[in-house]
């Protein structure tokens, strides 16, 4: 992955401060502002979907009209108006989708080059990673999909799952994260655009990390991709997702929905970088994330494990989390959430204790610095028959400055006398001594910050695969430059 | 369920709470407060500082305001058995014929009502300066029918050596809800023992809505603790609130024992530097009884610390429930606030909420929590029996340990040994049922 | 361009108060001094001030190293230059491996040097047999800096950084200080396997205990904030006998 790095590292020095932050010129596909059934029917139409889909959406969209915009979460954004929102754009010209990557607009070829996943890198690099990327609503290519298709491995865009694989889409769409769910994955599935499918068959392992990067580009849109990921028995996958942004003035809205299922001994990993535009200095422009994931350890001995490394966006809004419904299943959180300038995040897990000998882990790592605000909300709820279930949380807060906030809001709920609950959080501030042996040592001051910071996020780092935990790290010190000094 | 009315608590309030005593600032503070209950109405689980506890009883049951009632003693084991000064309050008034004759040296007990009467404006101040109607409902709903209750001052400088007890105690055997209040004052430097028990009778259904204000002066020290002992089929509301200036010193203890549905809610405002506070508490619950321990704790000023331990043993159907919240002001730096709740489960259809909660502005700070929830450590309970021990001795042995290392931080003796009685006593009719 | 450390009528205070009353030292590349002086005296001020801790008020003189006026520069600058201070209390960050930890500091001076950041390998390879030296066992190289390391460890830590980062001049304040005397002997070898013609130190002590084993070439007494006296080893040999009673006198 050596020339991946690079590529990143070239484009910072290109970029500066946000490095992902150029846009791309294509011409696009777009639907009028507004959200009504006709918006619905012209996006299910643009994708050739079955009725039965087209009904789901419309569903969606009666009861997302009945809901109210939630205010629990302990971030503070102007009103959205959701009429004044595009729910679809698409790059033009592209009815038949690429045959290959010689058919792909150079352009955006471009782009995910920039974005630090040359693709025709990848595909002379032997199958490290199969990437699936999404450009604003439409995947546009995808590789490896033969040595996958091998192993019976499905991996492609939702859409092209809908015709694909229709009675897995059929079956498994909404059955974790339903319709009504919450506001936010409701009007989501009013309007999903696109977002990766993936199914692993029975027993199979699958070779490579899977790997997708969203990215919005067009202006006014909302992105809403839809991410389903079903791992069969015995079967094991580790996706990837990357998320980068251009830089905007106006706030742009993103609310993606992910499923996993895992059944008996399937494993699913499903790590995140999310650098989405995160606004100016100021707090001007940035990404509203509002994101709605949640895995559902269906099978026994199952597990599924999420690991985020959140730095960018506005607001961040986000809460993966596992259904621990088979027994002797497993659920992972690890999480580093970093907030500088105007930033706003609350983020944290549910780990849902159904089966027996159910067990979870929560690591959480929060860091604020400049005037943002940084929550950890999580709730661990552990039900009558959970005998035997198990969970510890670990939650830290590390503060840079004295404008920020850092908060910690667990839900502890038992039900169950044969269970053991450990929460442990703390707060703390990077102490004078420490920066001041870094800098006498030789460190800037920002390097000394990268490196203490890094330390405080080392055990969900190390979670991280190796080609993004490298990437994270360097994230981490972009993303607190001018924190410190 | 977005809003349970308020009209059945204030039915005719208008026209009742004009023959309330006191004058215009009175009847002004009423009127402000029954506005406020009438807007939130009664308090249920959509409101986030609810969540876990339902007034159930209070939804269901038309509770009027407890009325005057003669009591000719007090009955025998109401108060702790300490060596106290004891101010008895029934249904909330004050009983000066209950109460103990002859006061320490420095100290001072008046009725709220003689002292709303006499238009007495600190009192009236101190009252009204703590009230957040907006964040306190029930404690708005006993502010609008606010009558009676006990005023204790201490003077300046002065250390009072005996223990007062403050007895909340409810008779009569109508549905009735009383209000006991009190407002304690401690002048610079002072300090103070103060015992607050709330008790009534051991069957019948009633309301206890109480509030307790502590005013303290700069240095002054106060040891603050609360038994809730209230009948089996009692609702108790409590609100504590207590601001702790500079260099003053505060110790709180709440062991919750009683009732059907009980909630304490302790306050504290650290807003001195050099200010420390420990607030520790207990609870058992078993039946179908419900048990909520709340705290708010805001570092105001720079240079506080805070500790907060909380144990609860749950049985039966019962549910558990604590609260906590540390906040920490925007440049109140050099902070440390502790907090801890451990919970232990004896029963497959019990039920234990846990919300500890930190929300930090500053960044010199040193801040925790901890939650466990478990059962009793299987490798100690077979250590115990493989020595000898029968199960059920050993399973007493381990609780009195579990809730006995809280009830250690008590640090008057003989509080503690009372305390730590009560509490005993509770585990008894444990182990006796298995 | 004037060699070494040079120290002139140096005035520090810390929030309004006076520590350092103009103090004057120069050390020549490749000499041992040593400063002693009771508590209070001043001397772990001067440390810090020559290394750039924030926190200290220089209100005159000057400090310079190889010709620069340090005291215009940032800690980082500094220890680019080659000046390195041994922690008293030597700082634990959690996460942070030694490993990690050394190398980001030995590639940031390389860079800020002009030089190329080092082979992962040959790094490892420097580090290993440094480490050795002082008796350091491998596993610690992978623990977080400082984090559950007994107080010899810390110190001899201290160590193994000023062996890796080999500066021109090394500060070593009250490196002495809690340690057993095998733990002394082990941090005095170390010290004295470094000594080169291009490398100085100015050791901070309390004790003389440290200079039977780290021979100095020149003896500072500083109480009071002010240099009162120096000398020869003997110094150091004859403060063992009388203690810091004689200087009380000037703390007045």
């Amino acid at each position: 992955m050596v020339s991946t790095i690079e590529t990143v590292e070239t484009v910072h020095e290109f970029t500066g401060a946000y490095k992902y932050g150029f846009v791309t010129d294509i011409e696009m596909d777009v639907a009028p502002k507004g959200l009504t059934e006709d918006t619905i029917r012209y996006i299910s139409a643009k994708k050739d979907e079955p009725e039965w889909l087209l009904e789901w959406r419309l569903k969606a969209l009666t009861l997302w009209r009945k809901m109210e915009e939630p205010t629990w979460a302990k971030v503070d954004y102007p009103k959205i108006d959701y009429q004044d929102l595009h729910y679809y754009a698409a790059p033009k010209n592209r009815s038949d989708g690429p045959k290959s990557l010689d058919e792909v607009d150079p352009e955006l070829l471009a782009t995910y080059e920039k974005l630090g996943i040359p693709l025709k890198e990848q595909e002379i690099l032997a199958g490290v990673v199969a990437v699936d990327a999404v450009f604003d609503s439409v995947s546009v290519a995808t590789t490896y999909k033969a040595k996958l298709e091998e192993k019976g491995i499905i991996f492609c865009s939702f859409s092209e799952a809908v015709h694909r694989a229709p009675e897995l889409v059929k079956k498994y769409l909404g059955s974790v994260v339903p319709q009504g769910d919450n506001y936010f994955a409701c009007l989501n599935s009013a309007v999903f655009s696109d977002g990766s499918f993936v199914y692993i068959p029975k027993g199979v392992r699958c070779p490579m990390e899977l790997s997708t990067y969203f990215r919005i580009n067009a202006q006014n849109t909302g992105q809403f991709e839809r991410t389903l990921i079903i791992a069969e028995e015995g079967a094991y996958v580790s996706y990837l997702e990357g998320c980068t942004a251009p830089q905007r003035d106006e706030n742009q809205l993103h609310a993606a929905v992910v499923e996993l299922i895992a059944l008996d001994d399937a494993e699913i990993k499903y790590s995140t970088v999310q650098n989405w535009y995160p606004g100016d200095a100021e707090g001007k422009g940035g990404i509203y994330n509002f994101v709605t994931k949640r895995g559902a350890c269906r099978g026994k001995r199952s597990k599924i494990s999420w690991t985020q490394v959140e730095t960018g966006s506005a607001v961040t809004w986000k809460y993966p989390s596992c259904i621990l419904q088979g027994d002797d299943s497993v659920g992972e959180f690890y999480s580093v959430a970093i907030t500088n300038n105007a930033q706003q995040a609350d983020t944290g897990t549910k780990m849902i204790h159904i089966g027996k000998n159910t067990r979870s882990t929560i690591v959480s790592k929060g860091i604020a610095a400049g005037r943002s605000d940084n929550t950890y909300r999580g709730l661990v709820r552990v039900l009558a028959n959970a005998e035997g279930a198990r969970n510890y949380s670990q939650c830290d807060s590390l503060l840079i400055g004295d404008k920020c906030g850092a908060h910690t809001v667990p839900y502890i709920e038992s039900h169950m006398p044969i269970s053991t609950i450990e929460h442990e959080a703390t707060t703390a501030r990077i102490s004078d001594d420490q920066l001041f042996l870094c800098r006498q040592r030789g460190l800037s001051p920002e390097e000394a910050v990268a490196l203490i910071v890094n330390g405080f996020c080392k055990e969900v780092l190390q979670n991280l695969p190796m080609e993004f935990a490298v990437e994270a790290q360097k994230l981490v010190g972009i993303s607190l430059e001018g924190s410190v000094g | 369920m977005n809003h349970i009315s308020a009209a059945p608590f204030l039915e005719d309030h208008a026209h009742l709470a004009a023959a309330l005593p006191g004058g215009g600032p009175v009847a002004a503070l009423r009127a402000a407060a029954a506005a406020a209950f009438r807007d939130q109405g009664l308090p249920h689980g959509k409101v986030e500082a609810w969540r876990y506890t339902r007034l159930k009883d209070l939804e269901s049951t038309s509770f009027g305001r407890a009325a005057p009632a003669v009591v000719a003693a007090a009955p025998r084991g109401a108060g702790l058995a300490v060596e106290a000064v004891r101010i008895v309050l029934v249904n909330g008034r004050y009983a000066e014929h209950l109460s103990t004759p002859g006061l320490p040296a420095g100290v001072t007990v008046k009725s709220l009502c003689a002292c709303l009467e006499a238009g007495d404006a600190e009192v009236l101040a101190a009252l009204d300066g703590g009230a957040d109607f907006a964040q306190a409902p029930m404690a708005a709903l006993a502010s609008a029918w606010l009558e009676d209750g006990a005023v204790l001052s201490v003077d300046a400088a002065v250390a009072v050596a005996p223990i007062v007890e403050v007895v909340a105690l409810a008779v009569g055997d109508t549905p009735a809800m009383s209000f006991p209040r009190l407002l304690v004052r401690l002048g610079a430097g002072a300090s103070l023992t103060l015992v607050e028990t709330f008790t009534g009778p051991a069957e019948g259904v009633y309301a206890v809505n109480a509030v307790s204000e502590m005013v303290l002066g700069a240095g002054a020290a106060l040891k603050h603790y609360v038994l809730q002992a209230e009948g089996k089929a009692a609702t108790h509301v409590s609100l504590g609130r207590c601001a702790v200036p500079e260099n003053g010193r505060y110790e709180g203890f709440v062991l919750q024992l009683g009732g059907k549905t009980a909630r304490h809610e302790m306050r504290l405002k650290m807003v001195g530097a050099g200010g420390e506070a420990q607030l520790n508490g207990a609870y058992g619950v078993r039946g179908e009884a419900v048990c909520d321990t709340t705290t708010v704790v805001d570092h105001i000023a720079p240079e506080t610390t805070t500790d907060q331990v909380f144990k609860g043993i749950l049985d039966g159907r019962s549910k558990g429930v604590y609260q906590g919240r540390v906040q920490v002001w925007r440049d109140a730096q050099r902070i440390v606030g502790n907090q801890l709740h451990k919970a232990l489960l004896l029963s497959r259809a019990a039920e234990v909420d846990c919300k500890p909660e930190l929300e930090i502005y500053a960044d010199d700070v040193k801040c925790s929590h901890g939650a466990t929830v478990g059962e009793l450590d299987g490798d100690q309970l077979f250590y115990l029996q493989a020595r000898g021990i029968d199960a059920v001795t050993a399973r007493a042995l381990l609780m009195r340990a579990f809730i006995g290392e809280v009830l250690d931080t008590i640090s008057d003796e003989a509080v503690r040994a009372a305390f730590a009685a009560r509490a005993d006593a509770w585990l008894d009719a444990e182990g006796a049922k298995r | 361009m004037s060699k070494g450390l040079i120290v002139t009528d140096l005035h520090v205070s810390i929030e309004d108060k006076e520590i350092l009353k103009g103090v004057t030292l120069a050390v020549e590349p490749g000499k041992v001094h040593a400063i002693m002086g009771p508590n209070g005296g001043g001397k772990s001020t001067l440390a810090h001030v020559i290394s750039g801790r924030p926190g200290y008020t220089v209100t005159g003189g000057s400090v310079s190293f190889d010709g620069h006026d340090v005291l215009e520069m940032e800690p980082e600058e500094r220890a680019a230059l080659g000046l390195f201070l041994a922690f008293q209390y030597p700082v634990e960050i959690p996460g942070v491996t030694n490993t990690t930890f050394l190398k980001t500091a030995v590639n940031a001076q390389r860079k800020a040097r002009g030089e190329a950041e080092m082979d992962p390998m040959a790094f490892l390879r420097l580090l290993r047999e440094k480490a050795k030296l002082l008796y350091l066992p491998d596993d610690m190289l992978k623990r977080p800096l400082n984090v559950g390391f007994s107080g010899g460890e810390k110190k001899r830590n201290e160590m193994l950084q000023m062996a890796v980062l080999a500066p021109k001049l090394a500060i070593l304040d009250e490196t002495d200080s809690g340690l057993d005397i095998d733990a002394l002997r082990i941090v005095a070898e170390g010290v004295n396997a470094q000594r080169a013609p291009d490398r100085s130190f100015l050791v901070i002590t309390h004790y003389q205990r440290l200079l039977d084993y780290i021979v100095p070439d020149v003896v500072h007494v500083l109480a009071d904030g002010r240099i009162v006296e120096t000398g020869g080893p003997d110094l150091a040999k004859q403060l063992e006998k009388t203690g810091y009673a004689e200087y009380a006198g000037t703390a007045a």
